[in-house]
């Protein structure tokens, strides 16, 4: 086999692993997030112009 | 629906679209987290409080097309506190407890060889190299992918990859 092949062959095994092993470990956490924890709203755009104008 | 669309339907509290949103990105998400801390336990606890922040601070997500750019961000932000957290707990003399050592609390993988080379990832790169090497061969993305989430340019991205292959492959005695 070619060095150019190999090498690129080296390369995805290496890549193959690493993706594998992240596989394994990553966790599923999505059914421990407490979804009933209150969103912060952003503020309408009118009220946040209000708010930065300065005080006279 | 693309990943801008979904933020803006999770600050709305739709939590179809939040799961959606975490089945596209939590194994990037847990990439990028676990290049910076290095430990598989505190990398699974810092993604839980990721996408607890994504939940309720999706409408501070302004749309400028990089929604992986801002969770990066978040992760990032919550990693430092984690360092921090850690170094009070160290000069508390309580950093026994923390368990360190990198591969002292790795959790056992089935597949030997994939550990050797991920630990090997985490142990002799440095933090950017390992970042552009989990996000492109654990994760996925595209060099120009990360190069945009990142705020890299991308030859910048290409020569981190190609140097820290290069070093892996060295440590690996594949080279």
């Amino acid at each position: 086999m070619p060095d150019t092949d190999r090498i690129k062959q080296n390369t995805r095994q290496l890549e193959q692993r690493i993706k594998s092993a992240v596989d394994a470990l990553t966790p599923d956490v999505f059914d421990r997030l407490d979804l009933s924890v209150r969103q912060v709203q952003r503020p309408p755009a009118a009220q946040l112009s209000r708010e930065a104008r300065p005080e006279i | 629906m693309n990943q801008e669309e979904l933020l803006k339907m999770v600050s709305l509290g739709d939590k179809e679209a939040f799961h959606q949103l975490y089945q596209e990105t939590d194994k990037t998400v847990y990439s990028f987290i676990l290049s910076i801390l290095k430990n598989p336990q505190d990398a699974e606890e810092v993604m839980q409080e990721t996408y607890m922040k994504i939940w309720t601070g999706a409408a501070s997500y302004k749309p400028q097309g990089k929604p992986l750019a801002w969770i990066f961000t978040i992760a990032r932000n919550l990693c430092y506190m984690k360092f921090r957290d850690q170094k009070r707990m160290a000069d508390m003399g309580l950093d026994e407890l923390s368990g360190e050592e990198l591969g002292a609390d790795f959790p056992p993988l089935e597949n030997l060889a994939d550990a050797i080379v991920l630990q090997a990832a985490l142990e002799i790169l440095k933090e950017d190299e390992r970042q552009v090497v989990l996000l492109h061969a654990a994760s996925g993305l595209k060099h120009r992918e990360i190069a945009a989430a990142l705020g890299m340019p991308l030859a910048t991205v290409l020569s981190k990859y190609n140097r820290a292959i290069k070093k892996l492959k060295q440590h690996l005695g594949e080279e």
